[in-house]
Parts: structure tokens; C-alpha cells; sequence
């Protein structure tokens, strides 16, 4: 396990950041959970930033009241989209979060839950390991070695199979070879890096690339946003400071579909009579960039009709789920996910469709 | 009872005391030397947050009735002090009073709260064929009430002149907790008033139908034409006309992580709405003026990066910003004045038109702030000022560091009004004490700090101008 004092992204690291906000306040215009708190400037991303600096400066406390604050993000990355100066909003708040924890004054009481849950069994739902390779159907058979693998995630694997199922039945049907690990994988520790319990994260982390390189494989493919984020962007530089390898292609579902779909080798034959809004969650959106894939997919399917919400793509709205809010606010979180509900209502379509799950659980 | 409680009583949850949420109401955006700052009671007493008038009336009424200051705030997006506490009491954030009231398809006007942020209001028009006939380039959060308390002009200023000009009513909570609805010569005396004489609640706003706006971006090789372009662009009525400095483009480039150009020559760009669009006039003036026609992408990406101006302070990381008004016909004589004040130092200008013939211009200078002499180099901000003053240059708005030069704000007739009108409806000076004019102590000392600050950046500046600024640009996570 990493010394805590040697983990990523710590606060000191945005010491340059804290000096160069605007204060313009963009970002505070733009956050779901500002707009439901009870609206002092100290809620909004300005405020917990102004905060920040003087913490930094030793003219503020980590209070209770303001690490309260802290958790009070969905870390949807909005504000790191308006922001005028490019300050990485969302890893300073993660950083903050972890000092917070380092502290003893964090996480909330749900992410402990959480914490304890990976620490016991691998993952947050606390299952056991053996119930992993639940999901699959006669049809899922992985070869034993490929350059594919497919990490199934958490969420998917124990919890709402369906897109994993769908996603390893392509490959399959596809003639793709993959492999799966099925067993033992462990939680990617997008949950734990987001509450700031880097420790923890640190472990499954360090377990999961050293399973992923003793594969050999050279990509890996996951339903789940929050892991297809982790394993992108947080992977890399945990590997680097870990002194592991990490070259392997990570992609997200939707990736291999527009790719296929493009390819003319994926044609959907089925059609689908209806008007379709589409939700950009957060994490596969604005985090990983990937806006046009989902919208590929859904063009190739026939009889669909897509209607955009005013707020998509890079502008898309949250739906309230991530950075730990829902489990820890879900009142919150219910607020933030009506407003994207009813946004998509608005629209007239027939359907809300997304491609993450935690962000159906939102809504 | 003291007024703390009876707010709690009265307003529950729209007011708190905590110290926490009090700090954060400590300052606005603009960076000023601590030694400044430490002056003043900044951290406000109480922090009330109304959603209604009746809210905003209660707490007038408290106000007067325990004689405590009273400072408005909108999104704290102007640097001028304007709605900074200068001797604690109640801050009063209108952030929440940000309803869009009636939008008048017919008659083409929009009653607002005054916490309206200027992108949110464009978007609950675009139903109804209607948009903003300005915004600033702050109009992704900064407030309706906002500007028209401070003043000031944006985007579509040039075919629809200033803040003052497009607001044709407003309600207003005095002291006390009466509301008055005031139009015309009334409503003009609230109009830069920095919130001192009173809280706008309600302000009724001209729009203009929404139309397709093209663009375009002329390069120019030096100064001396950019005056009579911003004229030729009022004569072919361009929605919008503003100026960037080849060193202005090259900062905002190397922000971004693109390599930058060459360090003459500004970039105009011009947008004109539908209906008065001419391609071929706009040809004809740019060839007649020297200018060069730029690619329409470079055109698309500039008014796409309107709102973004301060992105430049990644460069800094500190930014001095001097901000003046100066006639079109000036420009080229202001701009090599401050050249030469600045001549040790990298800086960019920004400036907007205006349709009476007056341009609104920015100067950044880029400094890291990092060492003893960065105190004195801070005074850099103001040596543009100085600079274009004997040509009628003008500080863009008042607030709390400039209220010694209201006259050349406001005008000397209207500062005068003003003062009467302030005397008249509060003779104490609560409402936002040390801003503007008023009788109270506090406010004579800080007119008298801002006539210091004016007269010892003047005396300083030979010598601060012999300090080079010292920019450090703050890489990119992404390029780490």
C-alpha cells in the first residue's frame, strides 16, 4: 500500500491553482448542487475554492461544516468545463477530500460503508468474489487468452447485468475474442478516489493493474463510465507513482459499438419507433470526451429519432448520482436527477435513454 | 433584541451569522494588496440572502430601524469594491432573486429580478424569438441588477448602447422597506449607484429579436485606423465591434497551450445581426481602412471565446487590470501613451464600442506577484489610467477604489445630483457605506483612501514603471 503522504493529487499539488481563479464565478452558475443548497456563496465551486486558498494559507480550518461542504459535489466536471482558467476543479476537490480524510474528519457516514465493503470483499456491494461471473449466459464463453479483457465492474457484474450482457454478447456474436477475469476483479476504486479514501483505492488499484497486466492483454473494455474514467485517467498515474506498467487501451462499450457500427460490420436490424432524448452522463461525457459514439449508435438504429435536451453534450446536466452524493445525500441527488427528468420530459421524447447506469440510477 | 436575531426571526433560513459562509462574502474579484484590504471591515456581520421583495423589504426595514449598513452584492463579478463591506453590518446577496418575471413578446421586454445572470436570461428568451441587446463578457454569471448598479456595457453595446439604455424601469426597497417604481430621470439617479441608495428588485429590460449573427475578424497592422473602424462599424449599425491586441491573442493563445504570433497589430471582430448584414460593405471599409479580411473560423472562435478573457491569467498568475473609456477618435493617441508607460512590460487590450462614439478598453499586464516589489508593480493597473486622462479618458466605474473620481464617472452634474439624492434618502450613509459619496465617516475616509491611491500611483509611476512585470505561466495538468 502507498504512504498516504506519498498518494496522488494532494492538495499541495494545486497550490499553483488556488493562485490563478478568476473569481468570475462561472462555475458557481453552472453546479447541480449549488442550485439546492441554501445558496451562500460558501456552497457554490467559488466559494469552496476561496476556502481552499486560505486553508492552504493557514487562515481557515478543515471544519465539519466545511468538509460537509466538500462532499456536497457530483463531481460531474461542469465547473471544469466553464472554468475561464483551466483549473482541474474536480481533482482539487478530490485532493481536498482526501486531506480531509487524512485529517480523520472524513469521508461521510455512506462512503465508510463503502470503504469497509471493499475492504472486506473487493467491491461496495459487499458480495462475495464468487458472485462475479453471475451475470453471464450460455453464450459468454472468454478465451483464455486474448487481447481483449472485459472488466465487468461492479455495478454491472452484482447488481444490473444488462449492458455488460450486451456488450460481451457483441464481441461474441462478433466473432472479438475476450477474456474475463471474472472472479477476481476488484472495485476499480472510482468510488474511493471520488470520496477522497485514496488509501483504499491505492490497494484495488494496485491489485487490478497488476491482474490486468499479468493478462497480457492490450485493451480493456468496460460497460461502466465510472470505471471506463478510473481505469483511463486515474490508472495512469497511479501506475506511474506505483512504478507499474500501464499501456493498455481502455474504452468504453460504446466505443467498440460506434467503431463496429462505422465499420458496417454492427447493423442494427431492429427498429425502434421512437423519439429518444439522450442523457450525456458526466463521467463517459465530459470526462472521457465522448459525445458522438452514443449518438452513432443511435442513429443506426432504425426508426429512432433523436430530440437533444438544451443541456447536452459538453453542456449536459448531471443527473445527481456521482461523487458519492447519492449515497450520501440521495435527497440531493433526487432534486438534481427531477430537474434532468424533467428537462428530458420537456423534450416530448418517448424515451430517456443514457449509457451509464449509475446515471439511470439518478434519474 | 439586536438585529442579528430579529433577521433570524424574521428571515429564518434566508440569513446566517456563521463566520464561515461570512468570510466568503470578504472580498469581490478583484486582487488588492492585504495591507489595502486590512482597512476595511470586509467580513460582513450578516449575510442575507432574499428571494423575494418581501424579504428584501423586512430586512430594509430592519436595517434602518438599528441603523446598520447594508451592503448589496449581485455575483461579486466587478473588481471595483463595489460590493465589498467596508465597515461589516448586512451583506444582502441577491444571487437567489433570479426569477425571470414576464417576458412581453409583443412590446419586446422582459421583467427581471435583479439576480438574474445575463446567459440564463438568453436562454429563457430564446422561446420566445427574443435574446439580450447586451451582455458582458462576465454574462456567464454576473447579474442583471449587477451591471446596472455598477454600469457598463457589452457585447451589443454598439447598436444598443449601455446598461442604462436598454433598462427602462425598475422597482426599488429604500431604507425602511418602502418600494418605488421609478422610470426616466429618477431611475437614472439608481443607475451606477453602486447600491447606495437602495436594493433594485425588479428592472424591466428591452430586448431585441433574436436574429442569426454574423461575424467577422479584420486584422490590422497598427493602432491608427482601429478609432475610425469602430466608427465605420457603428455607420454599417454592427451589433457588436471589439478590439484585441496582437499580445492580447498571443496570451490567450499560449493559455490555451498554442503557440502564439507575432506582437504588432490588433484583431477586430464584427458582428452584425441579420437583418443589416452586408458582406460587401464590411469588404469595402475593411480594404478602405488598411484592414485584412482573417479566415471566418478565426471569427467563429473568437466570438465563441467572448466570455473567456481572463484566461490569460494562467499566464500571470497575477493580472493587473486598468479599464477606461475613451472616444474612438482617441484611441490611437491613448494606446501610444500607454505603450510607452508600459514599455518594459508584455500587456493586452481588450475593448469593446459603444454606440456614442466611446470605446471601453481593458489592459491586462501579466505578473506573478511574487516578490517585495510586486506591491509597487500592482500600481502598474492604474498607469493606463493616468495615462489617457489628458485625453479624456475615463475610469469605467466607481464602486469603493475610485469614488474620489465620481465626477469624471458620473459627470460632475449627476455626481452632484447624486450626493443631494443620497443625502435626501440616506443621510446616515448605511446603504454601502464608502462607496461613491455620503456624509457618514467611513465613506469621507475612504473617498479620501481612493484619492490617495489615485494621486500615489500618479507620483509612483515613474518609478513602478521602471519595474518590469514578471509573468510566470502556470503549465497546463495536461501538459504536466
Amino acid at each position: 500500500m502507498l504512504d498516504e503522504q506519498d498518494s496522488l493529487m494532494q492538495l499541495e499539488n494545486f497550490e499553483e491553482d488556488l493562485k490563478i481563479c478568476a473569481r468570475c464565478g462561472f462555475c458557481k452558475n453552472v453546479c447541480p448542487t449549488y442550485l439546492y443548497s441554501d445558496g451562500f456563496e460558501a456552497f457554490s465551486p467559488r466559494g469552496r475554492l476561496h476556502f481552499l486558498r486560505e486553508y492552504a494559507a493557514g487562515r481557515e480550518k478543515m471544519s465539519a461544516s466545511w468538509v460537509d461542504r466538500l462532499y456536497r459535489c457530483t463531481s460531474c466536471e461542469r465547473c471544469m468545463e466553464v472554468c475561464q482558467t483551466s483549473i482541474p476543479l474536480v481533482p482539487l476537490w478530490e485532493a481536498a477530500r482526501a486531506r480531509a480524510v487524512r485529517e480523520g474528519k472524513g469521508p461521510m457516514p455512506a462512503h465508510v460503508r463503502l470503504r469497509n465493503a471493499v475492504a472486506k470483499t473487493g467491491n461496495p456491494y459487499d458480495e462475495p468474489l464468487e458472485k462475479q461471473r453471475g451475470w453471464m449466459q450460455q453464450e459468454h464463453k472468454p478465451a483464455e487468452h486474448a487481447d481483449m479483457l472485459v472488466f465487468g465492474g461492479c455495478t454491472a457484474s452484482y447488481r444490473i447485468p444488462a449492458m455488460l450482457r450486451t456488450g460481451v454478447s457483441i464481441l461474441q456474436r462478433q466473432g472479438i475474442p475476450y477474456m474475463y477475469l471474472g472472479g477476481k476483479e476488484h472495485c476499480c476504486g472510482s468510488p474511493l478516489l471520488r470520496t477522497g479514501q485514496k488509501d483504499i483505492a491505492a490497494e484495488v488499484i494496485a491489485h487490478n493493474i497488476d491482474l490486468i497486466n499479468e493478462a497480457g492483454v492490450k485493451q480493456v473494455v468496460t460497460p461502466c463510465g465510472g470505471c471506463s474514467k478510473t481505469l483511463k485517467h486515474d490508472y495512469l498515474l497511479w501506475a506511474k507513482r506505483m512504478g507499474k506498467p500501464w499501456t493498455v487501451e481502455v474504452l468504453h462499450f460504446s466505443e467498440i459499438y460506434a467503431r463496429l457500427i462505422k465499420e458496417g460490420k454492427l447493423v442494427p436490424t431492429k427498429a425502434i419507433n421512437k423519439t429518444v432524448t439522450y442523457h450525456d452522463p458526466c463521467h463517459v461525457g465530459r470526462a472521457q470526451g465522448l459525445f458522438e459514439e452514443p449518438r452513432v449508435i443511435m442513429a443506426a438504429i432504425p426508426g429512432l429519432k433523436l430530440v437533444e435536451m438544451p443541456h447536452h453534450g459538453k453542456d449536459s446536466r448531471c443527473c445527481g448520482a456521482g461523487g458519492g452524493v447519492k449515497s450520501n445525500y440521495p435527497e440531493l441527488a433526487d432534486h438534481i436527477a427531477q430537474d434532468r427528468v424533467q428537462e428530458a420530459a420537456d423534450t416530448g421524447a418517448d424515451v430517456l435513454a443514457t449509457i451509464v447506469r449509475a446515471a439511470l440510477w439518478g434519474q | 433584541m439586536s438585529y442579528r436575531t430579529c433577521l433570524h426571526k424574521v428571515l429564518g433560513a434566508a440569513v446566517s451569522t456563521d463566520p464561515e459562509i461570512l468570510r466568503a462574502y470578504d472580498h469581490d474579484l478583484g486582487e488588492m494588496p492585504a495591507l489595502l484590504l486590512s482597512l476595511f471591515r470586509r467580513v460582513p456581520d450578516a449575510v442575507v440572502l432574499p428571494r423575494t421583495v418581501k424579504d428584501v423589504c423586512e430586512t430594509m426595514r430592519i436595517a434602518l430601524l438599528h441603523h446598520v449598513p447594508v451592503t448589496p452584492r449581485g455575483q461579486g463579478t466587478s473588481g471595483y469594491g463595489g460590493s465589498m463591506p467596508t465597515r461589516g453590518g448586512i451583506l444582502m446577496d441577491i444571487s437567489r432573486m433570479n426569477r425571470v418575471l414576464t417576458i412581453d413578446e409583443q412590446n419586446g421586454f422582459v421583467d427581471v429580478e435583479p439576480g438574474v445572470v445575463w446567459e440564463n436570461l438568453a436562454q429563457a428568451l430564446a422561446p420566445f424569438g427574443l435574446d439580450n441587446r447586451i451582455c458582458p463578457t462576465s454574462g456567464l454569471s454576473s447579474t442583471v441588477g449587477g451591471l446596472f448598479c455598477m454600469g457598463g456595457m457589452g457585447i451589443g453595446s454598439l447598436r444598443y448602447g449601455d446598461i442604462k439604455e436598454v433598462v427602462t424601469e425598475i422597482d426599488v426597497v429604500e431604507l425602511g422597506g418602502s418600494v418605488r417604481t421609478l422610470t426616466g430621470a429618477d431611475m437614472d439617479m439608481y443607475h451606477q449607484s453602486a447600491g447606495c441608495l437602495g436594493i433594485v428588485t425588479r428592472l424591466r429590460l428591452l430586448c431585441r429579436p433574436r436574429t442569426k449573427l454574423h461575424h467577422v475578424a479584420i486584422q490590422f497592422s497598427n493602432a491608427s485606423r482601429i478609432g475610425t473602424a469602430m466608427l465605420e462599424a457603428r455607420r454599417l449599425e454592427a451589433y457588436s465591434a471589439s478590439v484585441f491586441s496582437q499580445e492580447y491573442m498571443n496570451m490567450q493563445a499560449e493559455a490555451a497551450g498554442n503557440a502564439s504570433g507575432g506582437k504588432q497589430g490588433f484583431t477586430m471582430l464584427l458582428s452584425f445581426e441579420e437583418p443589416v448584414w452586408n458582406e460587401d460593405a464590411v469588404q469595402a471599409m475593411a480594404k478602405t481602412l488598411g484592414g485584412s479580411l482573417m479566415p471566418q473560423s478565426m471569427a467563429e472562435h473568437e466570438w465563441e471565446q467572448r466570455f473567456y478573457p481572463m484566461r490569460i491569467k494562467r499566464n500571470g498568475p497575477a493580472l493587473l487590470t486598468g479599464e477606461f473609456l475613451i472616444k474612438c477618435t482617441e484611441f490611437q493617441r491613448a494606446w501610444e501613451s500607454i505603450s510607452r508607460q508600459l514599455s518594459k512590460d508584455r500587456f493586452g487590450l481588450e475593448a469593446f464600442a459603444c454606440h456614442n462614439g466611446t470605446m471601453s478598453v481593458l489592459i491586462y499586464i501579466l505578473d506573478s506577484a511574487e516578490d517585495l516589489a510586486s506591491l509597487m508593480r500592482m500600481g502598474k493597473a492604474m498607469l493606463p489610467l493616468h495615462a489617457v486622462e489628458k485625453f479624456g479618458g475615463v475610469v469605467y466605474s466607481s464602486g469603493l477604489w475610485f469614488s474620489s473620481r465620481l465626477d469624471s464617472v458620473l459627470g460632475a452634474t449627476k455626481a452632484q445630483r447624486l450626493r443631494e439624492y443620497k443625502q435626501c434618502r440616506d443621510p446616515h450613509g448605511q446603504m454601502n457605506p464608502g462607496k461613491l459619496c455620503g456624509n457618514s465617516g467611513v465613506t469621507r475616509a475612504c473617498i479620501l483612501l481612493s484619492r490617495l491611491i489615485w494621486v500615489g500611483t500618479a507620483l509612483s509611476g515613474p518609478i513602478s514603471r521602471l519595474l518590469p512585470c514578471r509573468a510566470r505561466r502556470l503549465r497546463l495538468h495536461k501538459e504536466v
